[in-house]
């Protein structure tokens, strides 16, 4: 059997009543606790840097005093790359996703979302590393089709055929596991590759490997892949 | 003899002098007259610029009440008025969830409204990304709707980074021209074409619509809130237009800090 473990979760919004009111949906679910809450960037990266306790996700508003969530998302992709960052704004345009992806975040989420998709995201972003919503796709690929005539680089130097199938299934929301069965090989090897690859392409967690893969359209989103 | 040679010569030069007296004094006349002339038509000038720009701001307040009524105003009103349902009726469950529902939509559709009349109001992402990103934004938004294409071609050599305020003016710029083609000029094409170095950006705009006389509209308060933002920001502009033959403008932009 399995232990039950929970999702260690930070909460940066400067809203004290929407954190509140987020904290108690989030706690019905018994897989979710919420370790910390903080009011701005700045009270946050003051917490992680005299605080060596562990998070698995923030929970991430941009608009914010002092430090806002853009500076916070730079400072954890190049300091704390294993915090996984679910953006939760007012925003949901097109420039505001398609750049805060491009940090590497692994998922974006508009405060008005369903509970219950809130839940979702957070357990596909803990179990995979980044999750892709249809409304993601659609920005992505709307990015791509504008990016059309840019010349595309060449990729096939840098890395191996076999470490670009992997990249593939590995954008296509595929576990570990799921990706040792379709290609016959070890969860171990492919957890190799998985490291070669962040080594070559100079990325620092799963969502960035996924955002500058599908940046440098090396890889193109296919609508059937996703759900 | 001599002496009246040496008089004569001392009035020639006393002469001389003063008709060179009075043309340097003449001179300076028309100078400070010229210049005054010019500070006078300077000044009509900046009140043109500061007059263009208050009734620009005074059109945008009143589309702003406008729209934070219906957005939100109204719907709040709709949403108290439900809720005070909700306490009269709180059995049967149907009536009372259908109740809820509406109460939610009807949350969910203002805080779109609200979010989009914030957003054309100031782009976050022109504030965080930057004025290339928020041209690349605000064309996909316009071709997500199907009612024209726009394309934005963006030099790949050129600056990311520029003055706030220019960014903030050439944005400005490009939706009140994206606001003339679609509204009279109905273009179903636009294309803006960005270029230039560390001193200046270069900026083409065309659109495929019906154009316009340019006689007609050249004190139209949409070209005249353009012209002042170039003004502003010292440098300059030139536009092409005809009956049926769509729109061309040029912008060149100091933007060295």
């Amino acid at each position: 059997m399995t232990e039950s473990y929970t999702i260690k979760i930070a909460l940066i919004d400067d809203e004290v009543l929407f954190r509140q009111g987020l904290k108690s949906l989030l706690e019905c679910y018994a897989d979710i606790h919420i370790e910390h809450e903080s009011s701005n960037g700045q009270e946050f990266i003051d917490y992680l840097e005299n605080e060596k306790s562990y998070l698995d996700i923030v929970l991430l508003d941009l608009q914010m005093p002092e430090l806002n969530g853009i500076e916070v998302a730079k400072i954890l992709s190049e300091k704390y790359p294993d915090i996984k960052i679910i953006v939760l704004s007012s925003h949901f345009s097109h420039g505001m996703v398609y750049n805060m992806l491009e940090l590497g975040v692994s998922s974006y989420l508009v405060k008005n979302s369903n509970t219950k998709v809130v839940y979702k995201t957070i357990c596909e972003v803990y179990g995979k590393g980044f999750y892709y919503s249809s409304e993601i796709q659609d920005i992505i690929n709307q990015g791509i089709a504008n990016k059309k005539r840019q010349k595309r680089i060449d990729f096939d130097h840098l890395v191996t055929p076999r470490e670009k199938e992997i990249l593939k299934l590995i954008c296509q929301q595929y576990t570990n596991a799921e990706i040792a069965k379709t290609l016959f090989i070890s969860p171990r090897t492919v957890d190799g590759h998985r490291h070669n690859l962040l080594k070559k392409l100079n990325r620092k967690n799963t969502a960035g490997l996924v955002a500058y893969a599908i940046q440098k359209q090396i890889i193109s989103l296919d609508a059937s892949h996703f759900w | 003899m001599e002496e009246i040679e040496s008089n004569e010569i001392f009035l020639l030069m006393g002469i001389g002098l003063i008709a060179l007296l009075s043309l340097a004094i003449g001179v300076i006349l028309i100078f400070f007259f010229s210049e005054k002339k010019y500070l006078s038509l300077e000044i009509s000038n900046q009140k043109d610029i500061l007059q263009t720009m208050l009734e620009t701001q005074e059109k945008e307040r009143n589309r702003l009440a406008k729209d934070l009524h219906d957005s939100i105003t109204s719907k709040l009103n709709i949403v108290f008025l439900y809720l005070q349902q909700l306490d009269q009726y709180p059995n049967p469950q149907a009536k009372y969830n259908q109740v809820i529902g509406i109460i939610k939509e009807t949350i969910n559709n203002s805080i779109s409204e609200s979010r989009r009349l914030a957003h054309d109001l100031l782009p976050p992402t022109l504030e965080e990304f930057g004025l290339l990103e928020a041209l690349k934004e605000a064309s996909f938004a316009l071709n997500a709707l199907d009612s024209v294409k726009v394309t934005v071609d963006i030099h790949p050599q050129m600056p990311t980074v520029f003055p706030k305020n220019i960014e903030l003016n050439i944005f400005r710029i490009f939706q009140e021209l994206l606001n003339n083609s679609m509204k009279h000029g109905h273009a179903q094409n636009i294309n803006l074409l960005i270029e230039g170095d560390d001193e200046i950006l270069k900026m083409t705009y065309i659109d495929d619509g019906r154009g316009f006389d340019a006689q007609e509209i050249k004190s139209g308060l949409g070209l005249k809130s353009i012209n002042s933002r170039v003004q502003l920001m010292n440098s300059k502009w030139s536009f092409h237009t005809n009956q049926g033959k769509g729109f061309k403008a040029d912008f060149e932009i100091n933007h060295s800090p």
